[in-house]
């Protein structure tokens, strides 16, 4: 059973249209999707994560195809998701925060104590369980937002930009984290910062305007900035993998233009 | 623990708002409900606009959902309809505020009880008084849910009061039903059951449309499937439109919000002339409200205009009503909410209106302080207790008193 298969989605706001088309059958692993701003990218994550349910296509999770209220619980209750931008709580403490986002998900109150827990002790929050979410540091609060993601155990979960204002040792921390999560489930991340994908992602969709214009490994988008020269050519140090997404956006705004 | 994600504390702290609210607006008016338990929840009812306004402030600002256009708090990740979600604040955020309201209820019927204990509590005040709570929590939970602004919880309040203190106080009895509320003060009557079992299904109404409101506009899981949201609407205002509707021709048909209880009434009210009528429950003021009466027939001659009996609290008849016990007259001793000792200043008022009419004192100049009425104030005061002593100096008083 494929863990997430989505068949021309499309979604956007009135007459804009943002996501054209999606289609992707995922499974287990860490999947980066991979854009610059406005490409929709945060659109399409809050369709897979049925904040905003498809205008059109067909969406598929963990077998439920969401088609009605009582698919979209049962789909829900199998997704994680951490927005971008999310305004936390202040006044809750790390483990009232768990428990509520656990009631949300409509985790069993008879197995909430365990798993708001095991979220603590799998994003190494113990210390911080009775902080209040104010307290905080940026780096903290962003491992608080993936434990309130996955604290219901989802086959899926979806986090956006979740690296933003972190500094490099947190960056690096927080990959690690994202890799022992793909181990048992679906993880898709995105992100503008090539060099998270090349060292955390099994698989990059490079999403420009709406739609999907790569889809492979980041080796693959390591072979494409090699193809395209692999030396930096303005003066600035650039890899491989990040002059290959460029070689991407460049092309695309060619064809577009 | 699941804490709805409310701020810390939220619940606790509602609680203990509705309670020191609640006291705050009791003491300063206690010697209008000390002494009797069916007036002092009386009295908590008519404070209910005020503490139902706070609950749905409450109710508006812990709501847990900022920067709804964002999409930026979890309500929109749960799994759970919008409906559930405002649904089960509403029933917690209720129970924390009919915990305060019941043991600000329980404490000053125990203040009160040490007074005259065994007495009739007014159940259907409290009843009313949660049902009011209830939907003015819903209401306040609803606002914060679809229109989270810094500014809500103040609307709200006001939305709430403002109807409230209207309808209690200008508006006709329909009016005033609408707003869940009893009289502007309760009559020494029994309520009217029937007319309480209609404003639950009207309260039942109000509540299925902002239900309504909150499963179509609220945040949470959705029905994806093309013009869901339009169904949940127009069946949801449907539902609650035929509920108000029996509701409100319900209430038209029940009649009056208290119905006087002849049964009840002590049985020396049909004899003789001189009448004392009491409740049942309220014989042990048989021998102060008949000392008090008395005193006043024997120092100024008279019942005030030539009226041959005088009825207890309560049972005094509305302008235009039939004397519940007939007779031809009677002294009103406590039209709203009275306890013995208003009755002392209301009956000084009935006797001082006589003396007025009689010699054409003008309107402004009857006032409180007037001097015959300070000196019958006095003498109701004073015989309450004890029987009267001096009549001669009383009369001579008196009479010095009510030279035109």
């Amino acid at each position: 059973m494929t863990t997430l298969d989505a068949q021309a989605l499309c979604q956007g706001y009135g007459r804009r249209r943002v996501v054209h088309e999606f289609s992707a059958r995922l499974d287990r692993g860490v999947v980066g999707l991979l854009g610059p701003n406005g490409a929709g990218k945060t659109t399409l994550l809050e369709t897979l994560a049925l904040v905003r349910p498809p205008e059109t296509g067909r969406l598929e999770i963990v077998g439920t195809e969401v088609r009605d209220l009582r698919t979209v619980r049962r789909a829900r209750q199998r997704v994680g998701f951490q927005p971008q931008n999310f305004p936390y709580p202040g006044g809750l403490t790390v483990e009232e925060f768990l428990h509520y986002a656990a009631w949300l998900r409509e985790l069993p109150k008879r197995r909430t104590g365990a798993a708001v827990a095991a979220a603590i002790t799998q994003l190494e929050l113990t210390e911080h369980t009775r902080s209040r979410l104010r307290t905080l540091s940026g780096g903290t609060l962003q491992r608080v937002g993936v434990a309130q993601a996955l604290v219901h155990d989802p086959a899926v979960v979806i986090l956006d930009e979740p690296t933003v204002g972190l500094d490099p040792a947190q960056r690096v921390k927080l990959r690690a984290v994202l890799r022992g999560l793909a181990a048992s489930r679906l993880v898709i991340v995105s992100t503008h910062i090539v060099d998270d994908v090349v060292h955390t992602c099994d698989q990059v969709l490079v999403f420009l305007a709406g739609k999907v214009h790569f889809a492979g490994t980041p080796q693959d988008l390591n072979d494409i900035g090699l193809a395209a020269g692999g030396a930096p050519t303005d003066g600035h140090a650039m890899s491989a993998a990040e002059q290959g997404y460029l070689r991407l956006v460049e092309k695309t705004q060619g064809a577009r233009a | 623990m699941t804490n709805l994600g409310f701020r810390r504390g939220a619940g606790p702290a509602l609680a203990a708002a509705v309670l020191l609210l609640g006291a705050l607006l009791l003491i300063p008016r206690r010697t209008d409900w000390y002494g009797s338990p069916l007036l002092t929840t009386a009295m908590i009812l008519q404070k209910t606009a005020y503490i139902a306004a706070v609950c749905a402030a409450v109710a508006a600002a812990v709501y847990p959902i900022r920067h709804r256009r964002r999409i930026a708090a979890l309500d929109p990740l749960s799994s759970r309809p919008a409906l559930h979600l405002w649904a089960m604040r509403t029933v917690t955020l209720t129970a924390w505020a009919a915990l305060g309201y019941l043991v600000l209820t329980a404490v000053a019927l125990a203040v009160t009880a040490t007074a005259s204990p065994g007495m009739r509590l007014g159940l259907a005040n409290i009843a009313t008084g949660l049902i009011i709570l209830t939907v003015a929590v819903a209401f306040g939970a609803l606002a914060g849910a679809i229109w989270p602004r810094l500014v809500t919880p103040l609307l709200v309040a006001v939305a709430v009061h403002v109807p409230l203190m209207a309808g209690a106080q200008h508006a006709p009895t329909q009016v005033r039903n609408l707003f869940l509320l009893y009289a502007p003060a309760p009559n020494w009557a029994e309520p009217n059951l029937t007319l309480l079992l209609w404003k639950l299904l009207w309260a039942a109404a109000l509540l299925t449309a902002l239900a309504t409101i909150a499963a179509v506009y609220g945040w949470g899981a959705r029905d994806p499937r093309p013009g869901a949201r339009f169904r949940v609407l127009t069946s949801g205002i449907a539902a609650s439109a035929i509920v108000a509707a029996a509701a409100v021709a319900g209430m038209s048909a029940a009649g009056p919000v208290f119905i006087p209880s002849n049964t009840s009434a002590h049985g020396i009210c049909h004899r003789g002339e001189a009448r004392v009528c009491v409740w049942d429950d309220h014989k042990r003021y048989l021998g102060q409200l008949s000392r008090m009466v008395d005193a006043g027939v024997l120092v100024t001659g008279a019942l005030p205009q030539g009226v041959t009996s005088y009825l207890e609290y309560g049972m005094a008849r509305q302008p235009g009503e039939a004397n519940p016990v007939g007779g031809q007259g009677v002294i009103e001793v406590g039209r709203g909410i009275a306890n013995l000792d208003n009755v002392a200043e209301q009956l000084a008022g009935q006797w001082f209106s006589d003396y007025a009419d009689r010699c054409g004192i003008p309107i402004e100049n009857q006032l409180d302080d007037h001097p015959l009425r300070s000196f019958l104030n006095d003498l109701f005061t004073a015989v309450k207790d004890k029987e009267l002593s001096d009549l001669d100096t009383h009369r001579t008083r008196y009479q010095a008193l009510t030279r035109c």
